[in-house]
Formats: structure tokens, C-alpha cells, sequence
């Protein structure tokens, strides 16, 4: 009988107490959740871009297009995108802001996310001829490589362009650079760029028609 | 640890110390070729040095030890006050007049602005990290040396050394990056030079001078100086990379001989009890 008086006893706090201590509860709670970073979201890739970019300078050009390109630096900047995340991240923002505080650190937090219909193949047919050996309607993707974008190492073969757009992922789109190895010999230039993905669906687009300035 | 060193002298029979602080001045003189169709490093080699590339400071410390043998250590700090030179030798001494000894030698230079070869042998390029290169080379060897006390007045006393060794030059890497103007090609050239020994020769002279002297201990000025010379070549292994990482052309490259030369002189004091 007597615990049971001194249990209510030591319950007994004040009204501002209580208060208090349940807004405690509440913050360390919503700490606990911030102390985490967001999951990967699923993106899909639904969206294709391309445009073209000055390579013919000591460092590529990344945030430029062009229509005028030199013969031997044709450079295009290849963007694949998931045209619904920026809604869905939003609201991803919003439903963690509700349960948690926005992650409070030296960095912003990178975001990640994972591509759930990969690509398989990336093809790259000219629609007008290059010189007297690839003509137009040619498949070119043997004569393009794949750069990063990045000035301080070489090009790669499109294959890791693939295994890149598979890869976890730090944007909703994801942009790559492809550059043609062989000179073009003609004063226009276009091309048609296909991705196909393992869901058997295929982005595809066509590049702007280039003015070619020999060298 | 101090009772140790001291009972290991004792032991040693540690006497006729001498310690010395000297400043000099020292001169590279390195032959030069024409450019090649392959870097040649050594062409590179203290390229518009610094006043104080020329400065020299050496502390030295001398000994006698066990009955027939001494020791001469020699710390030397160059521009960057970094003492990572070094020439340490011991002997043994066959009479008062002659002695044969093994040392250790570190000296460093440097190669710089190397990246010269690539900006005038490829007009049609861009250098893409356009910043100065520099490699500090360091020398290391390995020497016998006989030495022969010429004069050994009480108050003048005059030392003669001939090193003869083998050393090398310490590995360095360097890539550079090249893109053509007007065209997405791009090129990588790695180099990585490669560590060999090769023989050298360098005549020593040290003059002592007694100024005054307080009971045991001796104050005395000291001048020293060495001429290092050899023929030397900075050989490398070198890949070529052309648009991709995999096409990689890979060679090693012989580059001819230059003739070597340097030059040091110091002057300061020495204090010996």
C-alpha cells in the first residue's frame, strides 16, 4: 500500500513538467529519425535529351549547346532523366520533414537513386553522311566514345556509358558526354540516338542539324 | 637512454670529437641536349633556380673511435631548411697519413618546368593541367673513399678524399594530359622513372685552422670543398594512352648521358676537444 502511495508520489509532477517532458520525447524522436539519412528511391528512366556541345577548346564545354560544331570535336551531351521524381521527391521531402528534422549537417546529404529499368544498349545511327565511307542512316555507335566530362582523364567505349546509367545514381538525370572519333567530311551533321531499356521500351531522339566547320 | 649512449661510447672509445657549422655555396652544372622526340629529364634540371637554391648550411660532426677507426657525419640543409642531406662515412685508419672509408651520400636537386617538353613538342595540343611541373630528385649513394691526411701541422691541417660510388636517382611519376585544339582526341603520357645506379666520382678537400684554443677544446676556422661528377642519365618507363585507357603503348626509355657536375664550397668554424 505504502510503494503504491510513493509511486504516485514520484508521478505527481506539475502541469509545465509534463508538458515538457513530452515535447523532450517528441524532439528526441524526431532527432532519432534525422540521424538518418533517406533510403534510394526507385527512378525510371522515361525521359531522353540531347544536345551538342563545344569539345574543340582545352576543357569540354559542359553546360553549353551548340549548332555549330568543328569537324573533329563533335561532342554530344546524351541526358536521360526520370520526368516524375522531382514531384515524387518533393513530397518524399515533405512526408520525412513530418516525422523527422531535414538532416542538419556540414554537407547537404547527397540524395540517391536507383535505376529500375536499366539500360541494355545505347545506339547511334547519322543521319547525314560522314564521309565517303559512313553514310547516312549508318549505325555509328562503334565511332563514339563516352567522357564523363571530367577534363582530367581519357574517354571510355560505350559500354561503361551503360554501366554508368546503371548505377546508383546521385540526380534524378543523369547526363554523359558522347564524342565521335572520326572527323566528319560534310557541312551538316544530325543524328538519332536510341536507348533501349530492359523494360523493352526505347528513348530516342534526334540532335538539332549541326553546322560543320572543317578544320 | 642517455646512460646507455654513454656507457655504448665508453665502450667505443669515443674521443677527438669535433663539431662544425659551416655555410657555402654550391653550383650545378648539368649538360644540356636539344630536345628529342622523348622527354629527357635531366635537360629540366634546376631550371631558373632561386638565390637561395645556391645556399648551402652543413653541420658536421667528426670522432675517433675503437683504436684505428673514425667517423664523419655531415648534415646539410639546403633552401627549404629541411636538413635531408646527408654524406656520413666511417674509416679506418692504416697510420696517421691514410685511411680508407665507406660512406653514404643523400644530395637533392630539382627538375623543373619539365612540362615545357610537352607545351613546344606539341603545338597541335592542349596541355590540359597547364601548372608548373617539379620533381625534387634525390641522389642517393654509396661510396669507398681514401682519405689522406696531406698536412697535419698543430695549428693547419689539410685532408684529402677521393669518393669513389655508385648512386641513383630516386623514382618520380608524372602524367600529363593532352588534348588536341579542334578535335575531342585526347592523349595520357605517364612516366614513371626508374631507380639505377650508376658510378661517380667526388674529390673532397677540408682545410682546418686552429684560431685559439681553451684548455683541451680547440676553435678553429674550417673550409671545405667537393666536386661531384659523373655521367648520368634519368632513363623512365613511359605509357602512351590515345583516346581510351586501353590503347596503351608502353616503352622504356633510354635517354643518353649528361655529363654532372657540382660544385660545393663551404667555410665556418669547427670546435674539437
Amino acid at each position: 500500500m505504502d510503494k503504491k502511495k510513493s509511486a504516485r508520489r514520484s508521478l505527481n509532477a506539475s502541469l509545465p513538467a509534463k508538458v515538457f517532458f513530452v515535447i523532450l520525447v517528441g524532439v528526441f524522436t524526431k532527432l532519432f529519425f534525422s540521424c538518418t539519412p533517406p533510403p534510394p528511391g526507385d527512378m525510371y528512366y522515361n525521359s531522353i535529351g540531347i544536345a551538342g556541345v563545344d569539345n574543340s577548346d582545352r576543357f569540354l564545354k559542359r553546360n553549353t549547346s551548340v549548332d555549330t560544331l568543328y569537324s573533329g570535336a563533335v561532342a554530344l551531351n546524351l541526358t536521360l532523366k526520370d520526368s516524375t521524381f522531382d514531384y515524387y521527391a518533393f513530397n518524399l521531402n515533405n512526408a520525412l520533414k513530418s516525422v523527422s528534422f531535414t538532416p542538419a549537417m556540414a554537407l547537404s546529404f547527397p540524395s540517391s537513386f536507383i535505376p529500375v529499368n536499366e539500360v541494355e544498349e545505347i545506339k547511334v545511327t547519322t543521319l547525314f553522311d560522314i564521309d565517303a565511307e559512313v553514310r547516312a542512316g549508318d549505325d555509328i555507335t562503334p565511332l563514339i566514345l563516352y567522357g564523363t566530362g571530367r577534363n582530367f582523364e581519357l574517354y571510355k567505349n560505350i559500354g561503361n556509358a551503360i554501366s554508368d546509367f546503371n548505377k546508383t545514381q546521385s540526380a534524378t538525370s543523369v547526363s554523359i558526354f558522347l564524342v565521335l572519333k572520326r572527323p566528319i567530311d560534310n557541312t551538316m551533321a544530325q543524328f538519332y540516338v536510341q536507348v533501349f531499356l530492359d523494360n523493352d521500351n526505347v528513348l530516342s531522339t534526334n540532335t538539332n542539324i549541326f553546322t560543320i566547320i572543317k578544320q | 637512454m642517455l646512460t646507455c649512449f654513454s656507457s655504448l661510447a665508453q665502450k667505443l672509445d669515443i674521443r677527438n670529437s669535433e663539431f662544425s657549422f659551416s655555410i657555402g655555396t654550391v653550383e650545378y652544372n648539368i649538360e644540356k641536349f636539344p630536345n628529342s622526340i622523348d622527354m629527357d629529364f635531366l635537360n629540366y634540371s634546376n631550371a631558373y633556380p632561386g638565390y637561395f637554391d645556391y645556399a648551402v648550411v652543413n653541420f658536421g660532426h667528426k670522432f675517433d673511435f675503437l683504436s684505428k677507426m673514425s667517423a664523419d657525419i655531415n648534415l646539410i640543409v639546403m633552401s627549404n631548411l629541411v636538413p635531408d642531406n646527408y654524406d656520413v662515412s666511417v674509416y679506418y685508419h692504416f697510420n696517421k697519413v691514410v685511411a680508407l672509408g665507406l660512406g653514404s651520400r643523400l644530395n637533392k636537386f630539382n627538375i623543373s618546368y619539365f612540362e615545357q617538353f610537352h607545351l613546344q613538342g606539341f603545338p597541335d595540343y592542349y596541355l590540359v593541367d597547364g601548372n608548373q611541373r617539379q620533381f625534387r630528385v634525390y641522389d642517393l649513394g654509396f661510396y669507398l673513399t681514401p682519405m689522406f691526411k696531406l698536412i697535419r701541422h698543430e695549428r693547419f691541417q689539410t685532408t684529402v678524399k677521393f669518393d669513389i660510388g655508385m648512386s641513383s636517382f630516386s623514382e618520380e611519376e608524372a602524367v600529363f594530359y593532352l588534348k588536341r585544339k579542334l578535335s575531342n582526341e585526347r592523349m595520357a603520357y605517364h612516366y614513371y622513372t626508374t631507380f639505377s645506379f650508376q658510378p661517380y666520382v667526388n674529390p673532397k678537400l677540408e682545410l682546418r685552422l686552429r684560431i685559439f684554443n681553451i684548455n683541451d677544446t680547440v676553435v678553429g676556422l674550417l673550409l671545405k670543398s667537393n666536386f661531384f661528377y659523373r655521367y648520368r642519365s634519368k632513363n623512365y618507363n613511359r605509357s602512351i594512352q590515345q583516346w581510351t585507357c586501353e590503347n596503351e603503348v608502353y616503352e622504356f626509355i633510354r635517354t643518353p648521358k649528361h655529363k654532372c657536375g657540382r660544385l660545393e664550397a663551404n667555410a665556418g668554424l669547427y670546435v674539437k676537444w
